[in-house]
């Protein structure tokens, strides 16, 4: 039993990382809460979903298709919306903004395709079974994904020159636009990759959780859980947060009952909050 | 101006941490009721969070602060105004989006309501006229020349007649001129009864208006005598400089 | 004092007797789904003019104004139900509680300064909400509680009743801004460090309006559950804070009158055009969120912000 509760976590874990590394991004960089994140994650599922059932593209070449869109969506949204925000000057303005274009993007979501949960097919129905639980081979793709991912943005931002540009802006946004980095292309594609990043976690988790209109809120506030506890803008933080409490919440929800398991991510984000504002890996004494 | 020779604030062995590094390292002075007192150092040598910790905006990590006998060591910030501290700022802290009027009506709420109205006019009045600022009162803050500003702040801070005002760099991002009126200011302030310590980086103005100095570093106390004694003294002339070179 | 014709000349007036007569009148030749709107609404603009003095005159945006919503509402579904009193005396009840809860959470939650404040209270929406939903013994959950008496039995009634509640919290509002308390909040709002430092206890005075409007929005979820006679947790997540959030801020922050517009055009713009279109029901998050954003964008000032700014470039005369 237990095996299958840990594989589960293992699972939740992918999911919830994919949401909080794109977050975590867009944070450090913009510092700025991303309160659209949870309603891309929504979008990626159904822009996917169309291109497999209206335009017969097999799930595989479909993400590739439709992970761009929602990039350039993302470049859209902070181009448009989120631009006057970026210096993190009223991330007030930037919250409320976000709960707005939420409100748009849901009943868009709803009105195109629907507001009953979508059973979403995928290609890997293979069962893989381990000691005494069992884990279809998608969700095995799923935890390689997240942590390809992981692997692929901490090699961005250690080796490539743009990382640096995005470490830069995160460490202090004037002195990096005094070295003569472009802060505004910086933030548009650091925003753009968290919301492709926000999408591709909503496409592969579809399958696993049926896909509806509102399945980005648990998954956004996760995503806020997570960073707060590992501390925004903090890519390991991300990580780590992200085991945590996918963890904490598959075993409470396994043993414990249902519902809580959400309550539970809710406390310890209140708790951090009050404790330690920076979290685990952040920086102290951030001034927000 | 008579000193009464009674210490009106003692600061007793004070400590403050930040992270590794102290930033008042068992600090000890007395500040006597009715004169200036001039703190000055390099930059980075506690002076402002010495202002922090005798205002409650910090806590004190140990030793004591000490106004009129109590001990106000970790009172809160409001309480301690409430006693009669006042104190300016570095930056130019006032409501920039309101008027005159209105910064001197929120410097006055906490005690204007036990009082007639009328007593509390008097009272802007003066301050303003005190500050030269009695032109400007339906003025926006932010709308008012820096030194204007900055003598708002005084006039705030002033208002309430406190016994103790800390002014710190009042003089900051000031001409020459502007300068001079600050000095002729505050001697009248203290005439006028009320004890001053003052965070200064302009030499000449703290040397011409202080009665006495403390002299700090890395948050000790180097030095403390009169201006004539500080201006010749070795080690305040090696922290000044050797702070120069590095 | 104004003499008769000078009042007659005054714009302000014109818009008071329309009000008048629109809350009087209107009521009575309204088919019961215009009704519920308008209680609906009702309801919507007091849960935003408290919000309006947290986030308008104190500067802190929560977004746990309908966890106060509810609490008000479940003290009212309870107390009668499972306690068996009077819906009159439950409405009573309903400030008294929430204020408590309002106190208790605003000793931790106003320590957060503005994003970790939005997002700290934006948490204790979740965990409400998963605790109404969890619990259905006592709170029914999502099946809900129904058979909750009325306060008073006609729908008509229940409007003024809240129309009764808006024009008290107005008077309060405006005595409040003009007073030392509206003050303090500026003070809080522009720079809460500053203001200790002339003696204000700023933490009582966070402490007392976090909590006092707490109460008062109780009281608006005592009134509108007592109307619909059946409650669920359904009504209390987090999607669902939102809603005084985007009436007081398209009606425009600190000001008393915003949130009354902020409702007028959240709730009611999208029934106008409902009539015109046939999709209008279907699109209106949509709208609600597009209007939001507009306004957070451009004109954070909201309607009223909006009107000002209008009026003194026309003032000025115009495009010269």
């Amino acid at each position: 039993m237990i095996t299958q509760v840990i594989l589960n976590a293992v699972v939740q874990t992918a999911i919830y990382m994919i949401m909080a590394l794109g977050l975590t991004l867009i944070f450090g960089v913009m510092k700025i809460p991303n309160l659209t994140h949870g309603a891309m994650y929504a979008m990626g599922a159904f822009i996917h979903y169309s291109l497999i059932e209206w335009f017969d593209v097999p799930f595989v070449p479909a993400l590739f298709i439709a992970a761009p869109l929602t990039f350039g969506g993302g470049a859209i949204l902070e181009r448009v919306f989120f631009r006057s925000s970026g210096s993190g000057a009223n991330p007030v303005v930037a919250i409320i903004a976000g709960i707005g274009l939420t409100y748009v993007l849901v009943n868009v979501i709803t009105n195109v395709w629907g507001a009953w949960p979508m059973r979403i097919q995928t290609p890997f129905g293979h069962v893989l079974r381990i000691g005494s639980g069992a884990i279809s081979s998608h969700n095995v793709v799923t935890t390689g994904v997240a942590i390809s991912i992981a692997a692929l943005l901490y090699a961005l931002l250690k080796w490539t020159k743009f990382g640096c540009a995005i470490r830069a802006v995160s460490q202090d946004r004037e002195e990096a636009s005094l070295i003569g980095v472009n802060v505004n292309t910086v933030g548009l594609v650091t925003f753009a990759v968290g919301t492709m990043l926000a999408s591709i976690g909503g496409m592969f988790a579809a399958p696993i959780t049926a896909a509806s209109p509102t399945m980005g809120g648990t998954a956004e506030t996760m995503g806020f859980a997570i960073i707060i506890l590992g501390g925004m803008g903090s890519l390991g933080g991300a990580i780590v947060g992200a085991f945590l409490l996918g963890f904490v919440d598959v075993f409470v929800t396994s043993y414990v009952s249902g519902g809580w398991g959400g309550a539970v991510a809710f406390v310890f984000m209140i708790v951090v909050i009050l404790i330690r504002p920076s979290g685990l890996f952040g920086k102290k004494g951030r001034q927000i | 101006m008579a000193e009464t020779g009674k210490t009106i604030l003692e600061i007793q062995d004070l400590s403050k941490n930040f992270g590794g590094i102290r930033a008042v390292n068992e600090l000890t002075f007395d500040v006597k009721e009715g004169e200036i007192l001039g703190l000055i150092g390099p930059n980075g040598s506690g002076k402002t969070t010495l202002f922090n910790l005798i205002t409650g905006v910090y806590a004190a990590d140990s030793g004591r602060i000490r106004f009129q006998t109590q001990d106000i060591t970790n009172e809160l910030s409001y309480r301690i105004a409430l006693k009669g501290i006042s104190r300016t700022f570095q930056s130019t802290k006032v409501f920039h989006t309101q008027t005159v009027l209105d910064n001197m009506a929120t410097a006055m709420i906490a005690r204007a309501r036990k009082r007639h109205i009328s007593v509390t006019r008097q009272k802007v009045a003066d301050v303003l006229d005190f500050t030269h600022l009695g032109k400007a009162k339906t003025a926006i803050a932010g709308d008012l020349t820096h030194a204007a500003q900055r003598r708002l702040m005084v006039a705030m801070a002033l208002v309430e007649d406190p016994d103790l005002l800390l002014l710190d760099e009042i003089t900051a991002g000031m001409s020459g001129e502007e300068c001079n009126e600050m000095l002729e200011m505050a001697k009248r302030i203290r005439d006028r009864g009320t004890t001053i310590v003052l965070i200064e980086h302009n030499m000449r103005v703290a040397m011409a208006l202080s009665d006495r100095i403390v002299v700090l570093n890395f948050g000790r106390k180097i030095a403390e005598g009169k201006p004539e004694e500080i201006t010749t003294n070795e080690t305040v002339l090696e922290a000044y400089l050797g702070r120069e070179e590095a | 004092m104004d003499s008769m014709l000078d009042l007659l000349k005054k714009k302000s007036t014109y818009i008071f007797l329309a009000a008048t007569i629109f809350v009087v009148v209107v009521p009575h030749f309204s088919s019961p789904y215009v009704l519920r709107l308008m209680i609906t609404m009702a309801s919507g603009i007091i849960a935003a003019m408290c919000l309006n003095v947290v986030l308008g005159y104190m500067g802190y945006p929560s977004l746990c104004q309908n966890v106060f919503f509810g609490v008000g509402a479940y003290t009212m579904a309870l107390a009668t139900l499972r306690l068996g009193v009077s819906p009159w005396t439950a409405l009573a009840l309903s400030p008294l509680v929430t204020f408590v809860i309002g106190y208790l959470a605003a000793i931790p939650f106003l320590k957060l300064r503005s994003m970790f404040f939005a997002i700290g209270t934006l948490a204790f929406t979740g965990v409400v909400s998963a605790i109404l939903m969890n619990l259905p013994k006592i709170t029914g959950a999502n099946a809900g509680l129904r058979g909750i008496p009325r306060l008073v039995k006609s729908d008509i009634n229940f409007f003024y009743l809240e129309i009764a509640l808006i024009l008290v919290i107005l008077v309060l509002t405006v005595l409040m801004s003009r007073s030392f308390w509206g003050k303090i909040l500026i003070a809080i709002r522009e720079d809460e460090d500053l203001a200790p430092h002339f003696g204000i206890n700023t933490t009582r005075y966070k402490r007392m309006t976090f909590a006092a409007t707490s109460a008062l929005t109780g009281m608006a979820g005592a009134i509108f559950f007592s109307y619909q006679t059946y409650i669920s947790s359904n009504y209390f997540t987090i999607g669902s804070s939102f809603t005084a959030l985007a009436i007081a801020v398209v009606g425009g922050g600190g000001t008393a009158l915003g949130p009354i517009f902020g409702g007028l055009v959240v709730v009611g713009a999208p029934e106008v055009f409902r009539g015109m279109t046939e999709g209008m029901t279907l699109w209106r998050p949509s709208f609600v969120g597009a209007v939001l954003v507009l306004v957070i964008l451009l004109s954070p000032g909201g309607v009223v912000g909006l009107y000002q700014k209008l009026a003194s470039y026309f003032r000025k005369g115009g495009a010269n």
